[in-house]
């Protein structure tokens, strides 16, 4: 058996039964990091004490102590920060930072007993879709060397897809989790806007980051959901509701109205809309009903999102000066300095009518439209991302038709909503999933429709082979 | 005729200058024919007929408080607080003189 294979379930259920320790199952991810990541570039950093940090939740396990995630080896993206090991979100300005404390999510791990292998690559700062614009070198995808992963939490794709860690997580600010989760054949959740402390990872847009895991199933998703979510008193924003045992709540044979909205497959790769609709038969056949609708605002969501998150990213990143931490801003790179100087523009005196207080109206009036939208459906299904994983350097040379691959996933982040890449057919021999929208913070909904969408497809049964 | 660029060079050293970011001459020619481009795609916002006033954001979160009261456990001492910053000076960041 190897065990590097085995889904959240079927580890815990391992360590419990004494089948293997977790010292011997991060033993074999740290093997296996050993002999891909100078490849692949999954992580940009292994944590030393991953094995001690084993052995102490092997200990803790003897003693009969039962946690969450006990012992199971989890890869942060390199933008949470966990105290004592470098944290650079993938750029050179910050190559020299070591936090003096831990991001919320990092704090709820440990206390989980889960143990941090290392910390997983990305696009700088969180500016990518394709895991390219990274100063520790780019990630590869697991099915195909050439080609992107999807970003910007591409590491934590790689990591997951390619069996160097259990789980991941990332932070999805415009499709960062559902983008590298529909290209490698993994699960990808963004969360509610407010689900999920933003405390202690490195700003992209305030508005908008959501920070969620990345797994094999949608089992493991919802576990590692559970322990992420819930109300934090060092984040405004997140809201003071229980956060339910997702995981304990997925089998159900309920059937619901799913929406198909116009707008989403319009300029569609051929070859996805055929998938799309094959899982739309699927679900049909399983006594799911299925409702056409429009949402018109969708076309403008891309222009909403520019706009919007390139002014907070302006703001957030004013704050890197070189003084209390960090390099010069002359380490930021070429992605970064573009976004910087639209955002400024677009939010200075004298243009911000025409652009940013534009944008912030159009949002509003997004969120009305999907609103009202969910009053005749329980959620939204569709495609992730508008053509299949592109060969590694092909969209480097124009940034627009790089940002214009998040045409799909921003506009849940622009409402606020809960969203997700579940894994169905494989297009061209490459990965690629179906986006699931739901109402905000009803997790629980996309979850139950995830899971019979992959019962039907068992995609977490394919596994690729790392050269 | 042709058309002048939405932000031309000189604009590009100005968003530089007030986002402090060192360019060099190439940078300035190539964000300004880049960021032309992508404001030009944000411009078709404009169509968009909007008919909602201006709000707040898209959660409807208002007076989040805590209580008044020192949080320890997110305190850093002098020496973790300096420890990050490449100068300093008797227990104080060194940052470079506003007047000279």
């Amino acid at each position: 058996m190897d065990v590097t294979q085995l889904t959240l379930k079927s580890a815990l259920e391992g360590l419990n039964e004494g089948k293997f320790s977790s010292a011997e199952l991060t033993q074999n991810y740290l093997d296996r990091i050993k002999r891909y990541n100078p490849k692949y570039h999954a992580f940009v950093s292994v944590n030393p004490e991953a094995m001690s940090e084993a052995k102490e939740a092997d200990e803790l396990r003897k003693k009969g102590k039962k946690l969450p995630l006990l012992g199971i080896p989890v890869g942060p993206k390199d933008n949470f920060l966990y105290q004592g090991m470098k944290a650079t979100a993938a750029s050179n300005l910050l190559d020299n930072y070591t936090p003096q404390y831990d991001s919320t999510v990092v704090k709820k791990l440990k206390a989980a007993g889960a143990v941090v292998i290392g910390k997983t690559n990305q696009d700088a700062w969180g500016h990518g879709s394709s895991g390219e614009h990274t100063d520790y070198g780019i990630t590869h995808n697991p099915y195909a060397y050439d080609r992107v992963t999807g970003g910007s939490s591409s590491g934590s794709g790689t990591a997951v897809a390619g069996d160097m860690c259990l789980m991941g997580t990332g932070s999805d600010t415009g499709g960062s989790n559902r983008q590298p989760g529909s290209y490698c054949n993994v699960v990808g959740i963004k969360p509610t806007y407010g689900r999920v402390s933003r405390y202690g990872v490195i700003a992209m847009a305030s508005s908008t980051d959501s920070m969620g895991p990345l797994t094999k199933t949608v089992y493991d998703a919802a576990k590692f959901l559970s322990v992420m979510a819930g109300r934090d008193e060092k984040d405004a924003t997140t809201a003071d509701l229980p956060v339910p045992q997702y995981h304990l709540n997925l089998e159900t044979e309920k059937k619901f109205t799913l929406g198909l909205i116009k707008e989403y497959f319009e300029g569609l790769d051929k070859k996805f809309t055929k998938v799309i609709e094959t899982a739309v038969k699927k679900l049909e056949a399983k006594g799911h009903k299925i409702k056409q609708l429009s949402i018109p605002a969708v076309k403008y969501a891309y222009p909403m999102y520019c706009l919007t998150v390139f002014a907070e990213i302006a703001s957030n990143l004013s704050r890197f000066d070189g003084i209390r931490y960090g390099y010069d801003r002359d380490r930021f790179g070429e992605e970064a300095k573009r976004r910087i100087m639209i955002g400024t523009h677009s939010a200075s005196s004298g243009y911000a009518d025409q652009y940013y207080n534009q944008a912030m109206v159009g949002r509003k009036m997004l969120t009305y439209q999907f609103k009202q939208a969910l009053e005749t459906v329980d959620a939204f299904i569709g495609p992730v991302f508008p053509f299949p994983p592109f060969k590694i350097g092909e969209k480097e040379t124009d940034p627009l038709k790089m940002y214009l691959s998040d045409v799909l996933t921003v506009p849940a982040n622009l409402t606020g909503q809960p969203a997700m890449s579940v894994p169905i057919d494989f297009v061209d021999g490459m990965p690629n999933g179906l986006q699931v929208i739901c109402k905000h913070f009803d997790e629980q909904t996309m979850f139950q429709i995830a899971s019979q969408v992959e019962q039907e497809y068992q995609m977490y049964k394919i596994r690729p082979k790392l050269i | 005729m042709v058309k002048s660029k939405l932000v031309s060079p000189k604009l590009v050293e100005h968003i530089g200058l007030l986002a402090k970011l060192p360019l060099s001459k190439t940078e300035l020619l190539k964000f300004s024919e880049q960021l032309s481009n992508v404001l030009n795609f944000m411009g078709q916002l404009s169509k968009l007929k909007l008919d909602l006033k201006k709000t707040s954001p898209h959660l409807n979160l208002f007076n989040i408080t805590r209580e008044d009261k020192i949080d320890r456990d997110r305190v850093l001492t002098q020496e973790q607080a300096l420890s990050q910053a490449r100068k300093t000076y008797k227990g104080y960041f060194l940052v470079k003189a506003i007047f000279s």
